[in-house]
């Protein structure tokens, strides 16, 4: 079942006084199925945040349809977006984004405060998650205590909470070592086994090959996509490396 | 590096920086201003042969002190958080490659442009706050206003050495600052510690401790000298306490708060209390300042004020006419007393000759000692009324004196029996230690007494009572009496009340006169005679309030404009500090009119705690207060409790009006 439609999406940024216009996304357009592990590659520039920032309904589109489960992401109000937001989606970002101020614990429930559950049901979606992703026990402490590779765990605990639709990773391996960056993959890998669709944006090849596709972006629009197929992370490895080396040269070539 | 280099960089960044450098330079200009002013009043020599006004350069002189401490605090606060935001861009002259020499010389240039705005900023200003100060002066004083321009050279010099001086200093620091530091120490000087706040357990204690105590002693004082002993005392513990409860007790709170599940886990509290959290830990010691800043405001403005506007009652008391004639006698050493009926002719014929007419004239016999004790046992022993810290001053009337002052028929009395007004005691036995010296027995309690000047014990330091003896011979029994007991008396007094026609020149001509320039003999046998004048004591009364309003006013600006600045100081780094804050919870799900809300709210419980925690203080202290304006004959309740509520309410508001002009330089900061 299709869980996310992307349809001709389009995204001009104008500058202050509307002189000189930049094209983000030019038309990109493609579907995410329910259960999918989807990584989006680009160059910087090649307009991949923007693209995350539109799915995140945190920035509106020129032109084009989101659909989220059948339902297009411009029909929300805006008084109810930040809850739609809480609902459906979770994010997990470069930088963290723990809040300092809280506990792990705390950071984690955060979305579920928000949404006024009761401590109980809270206690409850809490403990299994925390267990799942080995942070039983850190809860206690303040990510000012805890390691980078802790502290995406707890992020990504924190977008898990609310059984998210869709989980929305950007750039999430680009602050750690590798070695925190294997665990989180295999997390990333273990979590999407288990269900949950999950749609990464990545510098990273071997972020990338960990995903079952792969969407090429560049100059605004999907330019090629690979699927994993029967392939091992190794061998999918070298086909993604090999699709870059082509497109900067295929671009190259173009200019 | 060329060497035009370094001014032209120091310039950049002082408007580069002007969010901080502004009110920075603004708080040089303003100490500096207020302290050539004040340094101008004390050096004024004409101000201090000015009638009335010697009190105020008395005071100026008591406050150039405590301006320049001010000053000298205030100003290395202000450079410490504005060094603070900019370790990062000194951090990154530092990695691009300036040696440390270059950035010391940035500074210095900084210093050099600041050191130079602010004192000739400070005196052109303090030029101009002067002429507006002497003509408030005087009003306050109620003298004549004097015209021109007044400049104090001294005064400049004064200014200039003192604040180049502090300037120097904090360039000093900052040097300091830069050498022992490494850059990348500077690069990230901002965001350090991070920490969860530990609650401290003692120090919360000691907290409530020391709060109850000032409390408690405001609350225990029994009068004017014990509220003397205490005040000192009170203000250092309830200082002490402020600082405790900002730092220990509101982090105790919050994390009690935290622990309760239910409460905590809801969207305002959850968010309200941890980030409470951190902002207490950050700001305690900000906020303690701002109360404790606003609670010296609200006491001194409240306290000279209602000593100001109560001055006329007390003149009105100490003189209830315009000329009061006391002349002292002794009978120990056989002096019989004035020939009243004599002494009243050659006073009035005095006046005749001036044209002007006698339109009351009445007198009467009294004698004055105070003892300490009660239920009617008082020590004579003069040591002892100061150490029990209560005592009560009685005033002694003859039957006589008592019977014309109220038109009454004279009332039969006793030797040893007495009319009482003002204590309920049945009867007076006078000691020294254990010995009996003299005993009355109270054949009647008064319930009014008429209106006698303040020099009979009313409006003096210590409980009033009015006695009322059977006739002279028991009143020239009483210095005997207080001599055998103390070694020490005071001489027998007999006082008139005049009041004349004319205006106040031509009184206080009279009064010289009176006091100077006439014959006395054939008046009967007497050692002095001393003249009060209505006018004098006016000026006497209103150069000591005036001087005192005019010090708590001119130091209740100074401190208000420190609690501003260091709002506003406060608002900026919050604003910086919540704006991460704010990003991220965006991104994890909040609405942003939740976020505002709640940081709204936030912000709004940080900067009026401490004005509500500097009301309580003022209520505490009004006791206190009180007390000690009867030290200054100001009894009346109503007008201080006014005074004091006003004072409050204009402070709130000035608060208010503060709080929402910095809070939009925090919105800026935090919506950018």
């Amino acid at each position: 079942m299709t869980l996310l439609e992307v349809n001709n999406l389009k995204k001009v940024y104008a500058t202050r006084f509307g002189g000189q216009q930049v094209q983000a996304l030019t038309d990109v357009t493609f579907a995410v199925e329910e259960g999918e592990f989807i990584a989006i590659m680009g160059e910087s520039g090649s307009g991949k945040t923007t693209l995350l920032n539109i799915l995140a309904a945190l920035d509106k589109p020129t032109g084009g349809v989101v659909k989220l489960r059948g339902k297009s992401l411009s029909e929300i109000r805006e008084r109810e977006m930040a809850a739609f937001r809480r609902d459906n989606l979770g994010f997990v970002f470069q930088e963290f984004n723990l809040l300092d101020t809280f506990s792990v614990q705390d950071n984690i429930l955060l979305p579920l405060v928000l949404s006024g559950k009761s401590p109980k049901e809270m206690e409850g979606r809490l403990r299994p998650l925390a267990q799942r992703l080995g942070l039983t026990p850190l809860l206690a402490k303040f990510p000012y205590e805890i390691s980078g590779g802790q502290k995406q765990r707890t992020a990504v605990a924190r977008a898990l909470i609310t059984n998210p639709s869709i989980l929305l990773a950007d750039e999430p391996t680009g602050a750690l070592d590798s070695k925190s960056s294997d665990e989180l993959l295999s997390l990333f890998s273990q979590v999407n086994r288990d269900g949950q669709t999950i749609l990464m944006v990545t510098h990273s090849v071997t972020a990338a090959s960990r995903a079952g596709r792969v969407l090429f972006i560049k100059d605004g629009q999907v330019f090629h996509q690979l699927y994993r197929g029967e392939d091992g992370d190794q061998r999918f490895y070298q086909r993604i490396n090999d699709t870059l080396t082509l497109l900067s040269a295929g671009g190259e070539n173009r200019a | 590096m060329r060497k035009s280099l370094f001014p032209k960089l120091a310039v950049q960044n002082i408007i580069l920086n002007r969010r901080f450098y502004f009110p920075y330079l603004l708080t040089i200009i303003g100490t500096a201003a207020a302290f050539y002013d004040i340094a101008a009043i004390a050096y004024d020599e004409g101000m201090r042969q000015l009638r009335g006004a010697e009190y105020v350069s008395m005071f100026s002189a008591i406050g150039i002190f405590i301006v320049a401490v001010f000053a000298v605090i205030f100003l290395f606060y202000t450079n410490s958080f504005l060094m603070k935001r900019r370790s990062k861009e000194l951090g990154l002259y530092n990695i691009l490659g300036m040696g440390k020499g270059h950035i010391a010389l940035i500074l210095l240039w900084e210093s050099l442009y600041t050191a130079f705005i602010g004192i000739v900023g400070g005196l052109s200003a303090g030029v101009l706050l002067y002429k507006l100060m002497t003509l408030s002066l005087h009003r306050l004083l109620r003298l004549e206003v004097p015209f021109g321009f007044q400049i104090s050279p001294k005064a400049m010099a004064a200014t200039a050495i003192l604040f180049g001086g502090i300037l120097l200093l904090t360039l000093l620091h900052n040097l300091r600052r830069i050498t022992v530091v490494n850059p990348i120490a500077l690069l990230h000087g901002e965001n350090m510690g991070e920490r969860e706040p530990k609650t401290r357990w003692l120090l919360a204690l000691l907290g409530i401790l020391t709060l109850g105590g000032g409390y408690s002693l405001a609350m225990m004082t029994q009068n004017s000298q014990e509220a003397m002993v205490v005040y000192f005392l009170a203000v250092i513990l309830v200082i002490i306490g402020t600082y405790c409860l900002f730092t220990a007790v509101s982090i105790a709170v919050l994390k009690l708060l935290r622990r309760n599940k239910k409460f905590y886990y809801q969207t305002r509290h959850f968010i309200g209390i941890s980030g409470m959290l951190f902002r207490m830990k950050q700001n305690a010691v900000g906020l303690a300042n701002i109360c404790i800043l606003s609670t010296m405001v609200l006491v001194m403005l409240s306290g000279t004020l209602s000593l100001y506007l109560g001055t006329e009652d007390v003149v009105a008391q100490r003189a209830p006419t315009d000329l009061i004639i006391r002349v002292n006698y002794d009978p120990i050493r056989g002096q019989t007393g004035p020939d009243v009926q004599a002494l009243k002719e050659r006073l009035s014929g005095q006046v005749a000759s001036q044209g002007q007419e006698v339109t009351k004239l009445e007198g009467n016999y009294y004698y004055c000692f105070s003892g300490s004790g009660k239920n009617g046992t008082y020590d004579l022993y003069s040591g002892a009324s100061m150490r029990y810290g209560s005592f009560t001053t009685f005033t002694f009337l003859t039957a006589q004196d008592y019977a014309v002052l109220t038109g009454q028929p004279v009332p039969e009395l006793g030797e040893d029996q007495v009319l009482l007004y003002g204590i309920p005691d049945d009867s007076l036995t006078f000691t020294r230690g254990e010995t009996l010296v003299f005993s009355f027995q109270v054949a009647e309690h008064l319930q009014a007494f008429p209106d006698v000047s303040g020099g009979m014990g009313l409006g003096m330091v210590g409980r009033p009572a009015m006695v009322v003896v059977k006739d002279q011979e028991v009143l020239h029994q009483l210095p005997r009496w207080d001599a055998e007991a103390t070694d020490s008396y005071t001489q027998i007094t007999y006082e008139y009340r005049m009041d004349l026609t004319g205006t106040a020149d031509e009184k206080y001509d009279i009064w010289t006169i009176l006091s100077d320039e006439t014959d006395y003999t054939g008046t009967g046998q007497w050692d002095t005679l001393w003249i009060v004048s209505r006018e004098n004591i006016y000026n006497e009364n209103f150069g000591i309030a005036g001087g005192f309003l005019f010090l708590g006013v001119y130091l209740g600006i100074l401190f208000l404009m420190a609690a501003v600045l260091i709002i506003y100081y406060k608002q900026i780094s919050e604003g910086y500090e919540d704006r991460q804050r704010f990003q991220i919870m965006e991104k994890v799900g909040l609405e942003q009119r939740e976020i505002r809300r709640s940081i709204n709210s936030q912000v709004l419980t940080v900067f009026f705690l401490p004005l509500v925690v500097a009301a309580v203080h003022v209520a505490f202290d009004f006791r206190l207060m009180l007390q000690l304006l009867q030290i200054f004959s100001v009894t009346s309740v109503l007008p201080t409790a006014l005074c004091t509520l006003v004072t409050l309410l204009v402070f709130a508001v000035l608060y208010a009006v503060v709080f929402a002009l910095t809070a939009r330089v925090y919105y800026h900061i935090v919506s950018r």
